[in-house]
């Protein structure tokens, strides 16, 4: 990715006020993150044409997500989250159009989605959000453990004490568990995640 | 490489957990610190994403992210680039196409959802008012021919669509002719005053309007105006054929057409005591003699009123609601 020696920060205010080569500079750094990030959410034959329309719609909405951006918080995080957003719309627009013309469908599509300041909290939360979704997906003895081991934080003597394991066996199921509940949140937020575990 | 969680080393698990572990400890993070990092602690945090730490290393960048948000969020952004970095760059043409756009060189492209969406939306807007606008005409079309019924039985539309379609557009009002039997009604204790008034219009201006002077504080039961004998002449015509006025026409008669409108679709009834003081039509090549007639306009909506009205006779077959009553001034 191209690096520069402007932060963020400043990138985006000049990308928002129209400073003439900004966007260059922007596409050039955060580009290959938001096409990855779309890679990772619309179906191969899509990511192009959703690439290009996220584009066309910063631009036409004048950097309107940039504008709200939260300075000081991290700028994929947030890109991140802007890109699964306009996933999601670009696929509710299609299925709108595929189905029959009218209803509420079709105007709820339309809607711009929501605009939010992502804060730094926001984002912890939006993560843990998904985490917990995925820890729900595990069956009883995965949940069991990764709660003693992560939210808990009961040591491994405990553990093995508690689910009447070896170590060794401990560190395995901890381990299967713990592969387990990422799997579950790859496919919540993929773009976290290579292409192959 | 990063520990398992108890510390210890194996294979496989081992390889999955150091993969996952910064996640994880992001995933879980207790917020007990929101102390931007230091650089050190970035690069630390770096590492530790990338599974490049090991053992104690590990274990403390690992308490760093379970301990400080920034460090967890740094895990995220980490993460989110590194998988970005990993996959294919966007296609050269598509990265030239959206720079150009972005500067202006070529034309911004329609956007596949945006414009068959867009006109898909176009379609609805229009259906909806299409829609709308053909409801307001039925809607319309049925109050005019269908008028709302007086309290009294007596209500009808004193507004009538004209035959000729040309005039169907054009507000108009129904006229016509009556004879009253006790003229004596007509007097109004103003008329016994003989001083002159001072407001009297010249008699040239068929838009003038008196009220009477008795009544300035209430609505007046009258207005005595002063109109071109001609004008009058006409529209006692129509009355007598039964024909609507249009409503600009009668403006000088029974106020702006947006009063009368608002009057409920009352009809307008001439004195034919009014064609004794009309000028004797003009032969043929003789110019025509126009004169002033000072009318006396009644409005039969304010009280007292029934008196007038049982003594007006409307000579129409037509069931209409007398609304003003123009006769002679006295």
């Amino acid at each position: 990715m191209a690096n520069d020696d402007i932060s963020d920060i400043e990138l985006v205010d000049l990308v928002v006020r129209g400073h003439p080569g900004a966007f260059r500079r922007f596409y050039q750094r955060h580009g290959q993150l938001i096409y990855g990030c779309i890679r990772k959410r619309a179906n191969a034959a899509d990511v192009d044409d959703v690439f290009q329309a996220f584009f066309e719609r910063l631009m036409a909405k004048g950097y309107r997500p940039l504008q709200l951006w939260q300075r000081g918080t991290s700028l994929p995080v947030y890109l991140a989250k802007v890109v699964r957003n306009f996933v999601v719309d670009y696929y509710r627009a299609k299925k709108s159009r595929e189905q029959a013309i009218g209803g509420a469908a079709e105007i709820e599509a339309l809607l711009d989605p929501q605009e939010e300041t992502l804060s730094l909290k926001g984002h912890l939360n939006e993560l843990r959000r998904l985490g917990i979704q995925a820890w729900a997906a595990l069956d009883k003895r995965d949940r069991a453990i990764v709660c003693d081991r992560f939210h808990r934080d009961r040591t491994n003597d405990e553990m093995s004490e508690r689910f009447q394991l070896t170590p060794g066996a401990l560190r395995t199921a901890l381990s299967r568990a713990q592969a387990r509940l990422l799997a579950g949140l790859k496919t919540l937020a993929p773009e976290f995640f290579p292409d192959s575990v | 490489m990063n520990s398992g969680p108890g510390g210890e080393e194996d294979d496989t698990p081992s390889r999955r957990d150091a993969d996952g572990a910064s996640l994880m400890a992001a995933l879980f993070n207790r917020r007990r610190q929101w102390m931007p990092l230091s650089s050190d602690q970035i690069k630390i945090v770096d590492e530790f994403a990338a599974g490049r730490l090991a053992e104690e290393a590990a274990a403390g960048a690992e308490r760093l992210v379970r301990e400080n948000a920034f460090a967890a969020e740094r895990v995220m952004e980490r993460r989110l680039l590194q998988q970005a970095e990993r996959g294919p760059a966007p296609p050269r043409a598509l990265t030239e196409r959206i720079l150009a756009e972005a500067e202006g060189l070529v034309p911004a492209r329609q956007a596949p959802s945006k414009s068959a969406f867009g006109a898909a939306w176009l379609s609805w807007k229009v259906a909806g008012v299409a829609g709308v606008g053909v409801a307001a005409m039925v809607l319309g079309g049925q109050l005019l021919l269908n008028p709302t019924r007086s309290p009294t039985g007596l209500g009808q539309d004193a507004r009538q669509v004209s035959s000729n379609p040309t005039d169907a557009a054009v507000p108009s009002v129904q006229v016509a002719m009556a004879t009253i039997a006790n003229r004596d009604l007509l007097l109004e204790p103003s008329d016994m005053k003989l001083r002159p008034d001072p407001g009297r219009s010249s008699a040239g201006n068929a838009n003038s309007r008196k009220e009477p002077r008795t009544s300035e504080s209430v609505t007046p039961r009258f207005y005595d105006i002063e109109v071109a004998s001609d004008v009058v002449a006409g529209w006692m015509a129509r009355a007598r054929n039964g024909s609507p006025i249009p409503s600009a026409e009668l403006e000088p008669l029974v106020g702006s057409v947006q009063t009368f409108s608002s009057s409920q679709n009352r009809a307008i009834v001439f004195d034919e005591a009014l064609q004794t003081k009309l000028p004797q039509p003009t032969p043929p090549g003789v110019t025509k003699q126009t004169s002033v007639m000072q009318l006396r306009v009644y409005d039969l909506g304010q009280q007292p009123a029934d008196d007038l009205l049982k003594a007006i006779t409307i000579k129409t077959p037509q069931k209409i609601a007398p609304g003003y009553f123009a006769t002679l001034r006295p």
